[in-house]
């Protein structure tokens, strides 16, 4: 009895610790709108086998259908994709997957920005959300501890060991708690269904997407992201690469890589030949690694195999439902046939050198002085390009020439028709700001 | 003789580390002024941490054993442990022979797996750790907002920041000391209190007697009584009141506002003295003791204090000078909406320093915590450790966003 009562306030201590600990999260994290609380969920409670997995980041999200690629090749599969997910955060989940399922075949996106992934004990807390979507959402176990520990440095455990933390600032903030409160009295929070009049993500992990870029085209205002700086930046994800495959080799799990196509109008962007040294890179890799494994770029597929259009695409770097069943029809019948060698095209120079094409168009808008510039990603030769602009019934038609710009108005629909020795090859439509 | 060489390598070790750059900056200057030319040279020292605490600590044991108040250690393990005991090493409490020497000698018979002494030292340290990350840390964001920039604002601002800093300073100091005593208490060693509810003294003497009680009886016992205390008449006491203060100031920092800040302090204590002299002999103001007399009083010697503390958080006699100078210059409110320091951060304080001010009050109505919760139910105990241990997780300032702050007294 008396050492009872010498253990009891350690239970109750325990217990308040517990107590505190649901009531905050609860109060403080608004997790509603975060597709990972849904995937995670998902991937933990299946009731049928994951055979393979297909990880990565929005773009193996909205990119896998795995219901066409289950009935192609018959596998079950999991699209575990998630926002922006760092290779080692792709790693954790291969792990996790691992010690849950027979596991038996993982595919790997590798987008060229993720890649760029901070070292991961140089990363700050605005690198860390993305990682924070997974370790958040994974159940305890010593992979989820593993990958908290080494996803960062010291200074970031206690934020990711306990998320309300990183949000404890909303609890001085009554509105926030109400509204974060009706969110979750919700039904469809509370049966994990996150569901928008567009997107709606699926028991098998993948994010369905109806919009796409019909009637809107491939244009970016602004300056898109780049390849690299400097190759440099390419050392830490190329560490947790060679991680994976000696995991996946150790555990007997077949592992392929893949890119998930993006529109060639954001390759370009990104610096358009400088992929092929990021595709070099990969190579590299898996031959230093002395096991066979394949790598499927899905940029560099032949048209006659795959032609994305516009209506394929979400926005310029991400499919949508359409294109997601065109690539996974695909990536399942090279499963099947193991027939790449015809597919793909050997690099990106080769792909460019095909077509001579405009791909898309920087629009760099000045809402001072109305004035918009364009600029065209493009492999044709400057003096080739003439435009055609559109407003309701007016029409100014220019050649092109560096900078070249127009006069808009704001709230005006402007129809950009971009061509090359007066051949269509690009229209945008563009709603003036 | 023995005596002698064991205070000089102590003074002088201490000395060439702390104080010869501060002798060396200020001969140079001097010597400018009077027109000689001379190459100026600094020593290139790292300052060891906490050389003042534990230099004071090995000077109290030499004189008590040379005084013949404690035996003198033969064993050099047991005498470098006394030295060096982690837990009070690096910011005190500066303890003496006749407590830590003693429990050291009788190591022995320490028990180790104590679950009490565990669970004191656990609510000590928890406690302590609350007062530095919570209270202590939160404030320094605001303080040195307002410090580093005070030319942007006024005497509203700046003097909320220098209230402030009084609490910022008493929680870093004293959390420390609540750490070093529970992480003592937890291998079962009790070291002395440091602090005892400063704020709710009722004069710069009585303030003495509560902060750093472990400096203030060393000094009293190694230099105010060695120099006559006040047994040779009031000139002499104030002038020693002054040697001791002045010396104290000295020890906290080679620089001048710290010599400031304990003038100040002597200035304080020797008027009060006086006044408190004066207004018996003419029968004035012989007030009674009631609440508000005392609440005026506590009052009053915290506006002394806190006046004070301007010279020591101020970085430099120049920089408390124009801190002061912008307080008299500026009297209107210029705002504090821009300095990163929202709604949440202000609850956090202020309900911070609400649970200190009820903690320190019981203390002063002799009420002791760890008695009180010995005899709450079990659920109370837990769930208060569990309330303080989330209130640290969750409130303290630490991790990415906040800069790292070491406690203050480290640098001494």
């Amino acid at each position: 009895m008396k050492s009872i009562n010498k253990v009891m306030p350690i239970v109750y201590f325990f217990l308040f610790l517990i107590g505190v600990e649901v009531i905050t999260s609860y109060l403080a994290i608004d997790d509603a709108a975060i597709p990972s609380r849904y995937i995670l969920h998902n991937f933990y409670n299946r009731n049928e086998n994951i055979d393979t997995l297909f990880l990565g980041t929005s773009h193996t999200m909205y990119g896998i259908d795995p219901e066409v690629y289950e009935r192609i090749t018959g596998n079950k599969a999991y699209n575990c994709g998630t926002n922006w997910q760092y290779l080692d955060g792709s790693l954790a989940l291969i792990k996790e997957a691992d010690r849950l399922y027979d596991l038996k075949q993982v595919y790997v996106d590798l987008y060229f920005y993720v890649c760029r992934q901070p070292n991961r004990k140089e990363r700050t807390s605005s690198d860390l959300v993305s990682a924070y979507y997974i370790s958040d959402y994974m159940k305890p176990s010593s992979n989820k501890y593993m990958y908290i520990f080494s996803a960062s440095n010291s200074e970031h455990y206690v934020e990711a060991l306990i998320p309300q933390r990183r949000y404890i600032k909303n609890l001085a903030d009554f509105r926030y708690i109400r509204s974060n409160l009706s969110k979750k009295s919700t039904e469809n929070y509370q049966n994990y269904i996150l569901e928008s009049e567009y997107e709606k993500i699926l028991k098998n992990g993948q994010t369905t997407c109806i919009t796409s870029l019909e009637n809107q085209g491939f244009y970016y205002e602004g300056i898109g992201y780049s390849l690299y700086d400097s190759k440099e930046e390419w050392n830490d994800w190329k560490e947790v690469l060679n991680e994976m495959i000696n995991y996946c080799k150790e555990h007997d799990i077949s592992i392929t890589f893949m890119a998930l196509p993006m529109s060639d109008f954001y390759i370009m962007q990104a610096g358009g030949l400088k992929y092929d040294e990021f595709i070099e890179e990969v190579l590299n890799v898996i031959e230093t690694s002395g096991i066979e494994i394949d790598y499927w770029d899905f940029n560099l597929t032949k048209t006659r195999y795959l032609d994305l259009q516009e209506k394929d695409f979400k926005d310029i770097s991400h499919l949508n439902s359409e294109g997601a069943k065109q690539v996974t029809a695909l990536l399942a019948d090279l499963e099947v046939k193991n027939n790449k060698e015809d597919i793909f095209h050997n690099n990106y120079q080769q792909k460019l050198d095909s077509e001579v094409k405009i791909f898309g168009i920087n629009l760099m808008v000045d809402e001072e002085k109305n004035v918009i510039t364009i600029m065209p990603a493009t492999n044709a030769d400057d003096k080739e390009i003439t435009y055609k602009i559109t407003h309701l019934d007016s029409e100014i038609k220019i050649n092109y020439q560096k900078n070249a710009s127009f006069q808009y108005e704001t709230g005006e629909k402007y129809k950009i028709c971009s061509y090359i020795n007066d051949k269509l090859c690009n229209t945008v439509w563009y709603t003036g700001k | 003789m023995w005596i002698f060489i064991c205070l000089a390598s102590n003074i002088g070790i201490l000395g060439l580390f702390k104080y010869a750059n501060f002798l060396l900056t200020n001969f140079f200057a001097l010597a400018q002024r009077f027109g000689l030319r001379c190459i100026e040279y600094r020593l290139d020292l790292l300052l060891p941490v906490g050389i003042s605490f534990y230099t004071f600590q090995a000077i109290s044991y030499t004189i008590d054993v040379y005084r013949g108040e404690v035996s003198a250690e033969k064993n050099i393990l047991k005498y470098a442990l006394f030295v060096s005991f982690f837990p009070q090493l690096v910011a005190g409490p500066i303890e003496r022979s006749g407590n830590l020497m003693t429990q050291i000698r009788n190591i022995e018979s320490i028990e180790l797996k104590n679950l009490q002494n565990i669970k004191e030292g656990f609510m000590l340290m928890l406690w302590g750790f609350f007062q530095k990350l919570v209270i202590a840390d939160r404030i320094s964001i605001f303080v040195n907002a307002i410090y580093n920039d005070y030319h942007k604002y006024g005497f509203m601002e700046i003097g909320l920041a220098t209230t402030l800093f009084a609490f910022q300073i008493y929680c870093d100091f004293g959390g420390y000391s609540d750490i070093a005593r529970g992480a003592a208490r937890i291998m079962g060693f009790t070291l002395m209190h440091n602090f005892r509810q400063p704020y709710l003294a009722t004069s710069i003497r009585d303030f003495w007697s509560r902060w750093h009680i472990s400096l203030t009886s060393w000094f009293t016992d190694y230099l105010y009584i060695p120099l006559g205390g006040n047994r040779r008449g009031k000139g002499r006491q104030v002038l020693n009141n002054f040697i001791v203060f002045l010396v104290s100031g000295f020890w906290h920092g080679a620089q001048w506002n710290y010599v400031m800040w304990g003038f100040l302090h002597a200035a304080f204590q020797t008027f009060g003295c006086i006044k408190k002299a004066l207004f018996v002999k003419w029968g004035i103001f012989q007030t009674k003791a009631t609440f508000s007399t005392r609440i005026r009083k506590i009052i009053s010697t915290f506006i002394l204090v806190d006046f004070a503390w301007i010279f020591f958080a101020g970085n430099g006699l120049q920089n408390a000078l124009k801190l002061l100078r912008q307080m008299t210059k500026a009297f209107m409110i210029y705002g504090i909406t821009d300095l990163n320091f929202g709604v949440f951060d202000w609850t956090a304080l202020i309900l911070g320093i609400f649970i200190l001010s009820v903690v320190d009050v019981l203390h002063e109505k002799g009420i002791s915590i760890n008695r009180f919760f010995e005899k709450q139910e079990n659920w109370f105990r837990g769930g208060v450790m569990a309330a303080l241990l989330w209130s640290i997780i969750l409130l303290g300032v630490f991790g990415e966003d906040y800069t790292v702050r070491e406690f203050i007294y480290f640098q001494f």
